[in-house]
């Protein structure tokens, strides 16, 4: 018992260093991208400005420290969880970023449940039947999928189901105007409101939910459906499914007491690494429906040159990724017992 | 049916492969397995005993199947049946044994308990019971420990081991019939040995019988009492070991002995020639192109399996 | 042909026949078709194009596709159509050349990193993997509010994307042929590791690398769409499909698809066109080996 907990001590260790240098890389390239490509100053308060109150801040920044020093403090920064200070609203960036966290949290995961009950159904589907029907539909999503850019998909679909069919509320951020928000919990509004009974702000978070969740979901749901289908069909016509239909075994043991087993490990992989991609990729989407998320944040930072809040997003993001990663290796270790024996 | 006669397989023809690469790989395949006896399948690789096989258990893959013939068994032709009767059939009356063992056990699951699974459901046994009797399988095909085995999972079994945990798998409720398809492949001589000694004293012991695939004459003259050679996809000689061994009549028979050095005056041969192109329609003899003594007739006329003597068939115009 | 075999029928000149046929069948497959009929178009837009893509003419704006504007006007009053047309230009234009100068990079980098191994390999794939943990998006707007908002340094960054891809491919590739015996037979002979990698390995990698190339163009037209639609790389009177998506979005809720559909349908037509030309190729390619 003693050895199993040490070996998985060993392997998250390794995991997690290996997350570590990541991030340690990330952040490096970060650094090298904004000193090395431009003056940061410039980009924070143009280029009309006094030499003098220029050379201020290069001085305030620390910008005129040699550079391995101003690496180090960067990294011990960032260590800190100091990711600067936006210029346009003077509070630290990671304050900004946790208030508009929860938003983007909530829509990916309404783009999760929908990936799970459509991409993974109409992947095991179709490996069940190759070639039939099922399979048919999910490689005619598949390619179309892959090649409509999900901004333009989520304005056909406030065109047809905002302005022709009236059945979604206006695409304006989370809720309508009017609704009061529920006091805040998680920050997840459909969580905040079922706690609070406020049905009427549960209804109208929800209502505003649908059409980015589907419009971002799809981004992940072919390839999800590809990963699904081929791990189910290459379990399906392995040697070990062969031995069990050669013994009688009943297909609904097959299918639901070995299958699935066998391809818990790549599907939830998938999932985790879906996730931690998704989370990186709402900028186009939040931006189409105003939702008040971080990839509207780092956009809007943008826009206003305001440039500590997009390094700062794009470092958390690197951090969902790599936890994606670390989540899914965690997963692979505890049901494989194959990489426990390493 | 012959109440001696225990599986008979009539004129099988097997066809596999997508539409536009279809392979006909068994091609009118006869043989038949007595009660009590053991049949060695003895043929080059792509010679069909292996999806004449997997055809008998209705285990051909997705692009498979069995286009003609039957295969009979306990008076139904298997071919026939439903697929919940065939689920009532496999791993009951009739095991089969695969050649990679370790990668033919679900790496996820403890051996103990794919073992046990296969026994819960055609014996309806508790889950322990279940259990002991998978560990005393274990034990009875001579694996040491076996209620630590019974927990190891299939990475940690060598190729031998895991080949004893099949064979305790088929054996388990006990069939009438086990097919065994290269069990010994890849395995060192030593443990070959041991393997076929294992698969011979068990089905003696439970009066059952035996249907051995092979490529090598060594395994089935040491483990079986009647032989089968088959040959792009057909059966050209069967009968008992010592008429197949000692009389050889088809042409091709005896060019596989010689390669094989049977007979002790002769240096090791190989055959001249390849095997018929398995996508075409055959016309005449399928070893023609290869065997010495042959006529015109071969390349028209298809052989037949005729019974030359008692009990011994052979598939040539001239045996 | 074996004696007693009789295949099944076959054309009598064989071979060639076959493939010839193919080629024609795959030079006129719809997606090949469409691909040359958009390139036809960035090409030859001044010619085709109806009206000026860069003159504001306020008193059409908005107007519905009609005889006179086949894609209708966006909020400026310029007909959508021709824009669509040169906007061809840039969207395809930058697409391949940043899939290209990635191909460059990555290539050489990922024949040699498989090649010689050791540590040189270990540190290319850690530098790969922090590379594509970088989400392209937000990596984009980063690097593009650092060092200025142009099309050469949208290019650039799309290229950066692109070089871990075919370094892993190429690397891939390059891999089981190192062990092989034609190599060992060069080594002997005394050639160097770059001529070695030059001559024998690069020339072993164009057709896998060839095969990709269709997809990651499909992939980067996309991200110059969606990049230029948050505003990133291009000047607003420039003709270019993500912008103009951009433009025509606060139109929708209105009812007016026109500026926001066309352009996007341009986007998913290279898109998809590209996509499956690069399937085809590379089931030809996986077919081949």
């Amino acid at each position: 018992m003693a050895s199993w907990l040490i070996a998985s001590a060993i392997y998250i260790g390794k995991r997690l260093l290996a997350i570590l240098l990541v991030l340690l890389g990330v952040a490096t390239i970060t650094f090298a991208v904004t000193r090395l490509l431009g003056n940061p100053v410039y980009l924070l308060v143009g280029q009309q400005v006094d030499k003098e109150i220029i050379d201020n801040m290069v001085h305030q920044m620390g910008l005129d420290r040699p550079l391995p020093e101003q690496y180090l403090r960067y990294l011990m920064a960032v260590a800190r969880g100091d990711l600067g200070i936006s210029r346009v609203t003077q509070r630290p960036v990671l304050v900004e970023i946790k208030l508009r966290l929860p938003a983007t949290l909530e829509l990916v995961t309404a783009a999760m449940l929908l990936i799970l009950v459509g991409g993974i159904s109409l992947g095991v589907f179709s490996a069940m039947r190759p070639g039939g029907a099922v399979d048919r539909l999910s490689q005619f999503i598949t390619r179309l999928g892959v090649s409509i850019p999900d901004f333009w998909i989520g304005l056909i679909l406030i065109y047809v189901f905002f302005f022709l069919l009236k059945w979604a509320p206006v695409p304006l951020g989370r809720l309508s105007p009017g609704i009061h928000s529920p006091s805040q919990v998680t920050g997840l509004l459909v969580v905040d409101s079922l706690l609070a009974g406020n049905w009427a702000a549960l209804l109208s978070a929800l209502g505003h939910l649908v059409l980015p969740a589907i419009t971002l979901a799809l981004v992940a749901v072919p390839s999800t459906i590809q990963i699904t289908r081929n791990t189910l069909m290459q379990i399906l016509s392995s040697d070990y499914i062969r031995t069990a239909r050669a013994y009688g075994m009943p297909s609904r043991t097959i299918y639901f007491r070995y299958a699935v087993r066998n391809d818990i490990v790549p599907v939830v992989t998938m999932l985790a690494m879906t996730f931690g991609f998704l989370m990186s990729s709402t900028v186009l989407v939040e931006t189409v429906f105003a939702w008040p998320g971080v990839g509207l944040y780092a956009v809007n930072s943008m826009y206003q040159l305001d440039y500590e809040p997009i390094l700062g997003v794009v470092f958390l993001s690197a951090l969902f990724y790599a936890l994606a990663y670390l989540v899914a290796d965690l997963i692979t270790f505890a049901v494989d017992p194959r990489i426990r024996a390493q | 049916m012959n109440q001696s006669l225990l599986l008979q397989v009539n004129d099988l023809r097997v066809e596999i492969g997508r539409s536009d690469r279809r392979v006909r790989a068994v091609r009118g395949a006869s043989l038949m397995v007595g009660r009590g006896s053991r049949l060695g399948v003895i043929g080059e690789s792509g010679s069909g005993k292996t999806m004449m096989a997997l055809a008998t258990l209705r285990l051909l893959p997705a692009t498979g199947m069995a286009t003609g013939g039957e295969v009979l068994y306990g008076g139904r032709n298997l071919l026939q049946l439903s697929e919940e009767e065939m689920q009532r059939v496999r791993g009951k009356e009739i095991s089969m044994v695969f050649q990679n063992a370790v990668s033919s056990l679900n790496p996820l699951f403890p051996v103990g308990q794919q073992i046990a699974d296969v026994y819960r459901y055609h014996e309806g046994a508790s889950r322990e019971e279940a259990r002991e009797k998978a560990i005393a399988m274990l034990d009875a095909m001579g694996i040491p420990d076996p209620a630590r085995r019974a927990r190891a999972y299939p990475h940690q079994y060598s190729g031998g081991m895991a080949q004893r945990a099949m064979i305790a798998m088929a054996l388990v409720c006990s069939p009438q019939l086990l097919i065994a398809d290269e069990p010994t492949t890849g395995l060192d001589l030593t443990i070959q040995a041991q393997v076929l000694d294992l698969i011979k004293e068990h089905i003696q012991r439970s009066e059952a019988s035996l249907l051995l695939i092979s490529h090598d004459i060594a395994v089935v003259a040491e483990s079986c009492t009647d032989m089968a050679v088959m040959y792009a996809g057909e059966v050209l000689e069967a009968g008992s070991l010592e008429d197949v061994l000692g009389k050889p009549s088809s042409p091709y028979t005896k060019a596989l002995l010689e390669c094989f050095g049977v007979k002790s005056d002769e240096r090791l041969s190989s055959i001249a020639g390849q095997v018929p192109d398995l996508r075409s329609e055959l016309v005449g003899c399928p070893f023609a192109s290869r065997c010495e003594p042959v006529q015109d007739v071969c390349r028209q006329e298809h052989p037949t399996l005729r019974e030359i003597r008692p009990k011994h068939w052979v598939a040539c115009h001239f045996a | 042909m074996i004696d007693g075999a009789v295949p099944l029928p076959v054309e009598k000149s064989g071979a060639g026949r076959v493939r010839r046929a193919h080629l024609r069948q795959w030079l006129l497959s719809p997606p090949v078709l469409i691909l040359s009929v958009l390139v036809l178009c960035a090409i030859f837009a001044p010619l085709l194009a109806p009206h000026d893509p860069t003159t504001p003419v306020p008193a059409e704006k908005l107007l519905p596709p009609s005889r006179e504007h086949w894609f209708g006007t966006d909020p400026y009053g310029m007909d959508i159509f021709s824009r669509v047309l040169y906007a061809a230009r840039i969207d395809l234009s930058v697409a391949i050349t940043s899939v290209l100068l990635g191909i460059l990079v990555g290539m050489p980098l990922g024949a040699f990193s498989g090649f010689v191994r050791g540590r040189f390999d270990e540190v290319m794939m850690r530098i790969t993997e922090i590379m594509q943990a970088f989400p392209p998006i937000l990596f984009a707007m980063a690097v593009i509010a650092a060092a200025g908002n142009n099309l050469v340094n949208l290019t650039l960054i799309l290229a950066f994307l692109n070089v871990p891809v075919y370094l892993k491919m190429v690397r891939s590739v390059t891999l089981p042929l190192q062990e092989s015996d034609f190599i060992l037979a060069a080594r002997c002979g005394g050639h160097s590791t770059l001529s070695l990698v030059g001559r024998h390995i690069i020339p072993n990698t164009l057709v896998p690398v060839f095969s990709q190339f269709s997809l990651s163009c499909a992939y980067a037209v996309q991200m110059v769409a969606g990049l230029s639609f948050i505003g990133l790389g291009v000047r607003v009177p420039q003709p270019e499909w993500g912008s103009m998506i951009s433009l025509g979005a606060s139109f929708i809720i209105f009812g007016k698809w026109w500026p926001a559909v066309f352009p996007g349908l341009a986007v998913f037509l290279t898109a998809y066109s590209l996509n499956a030309l690069g399937h085809r190729l590379r089931r030809i390619v996986l077919r081949e080996t």
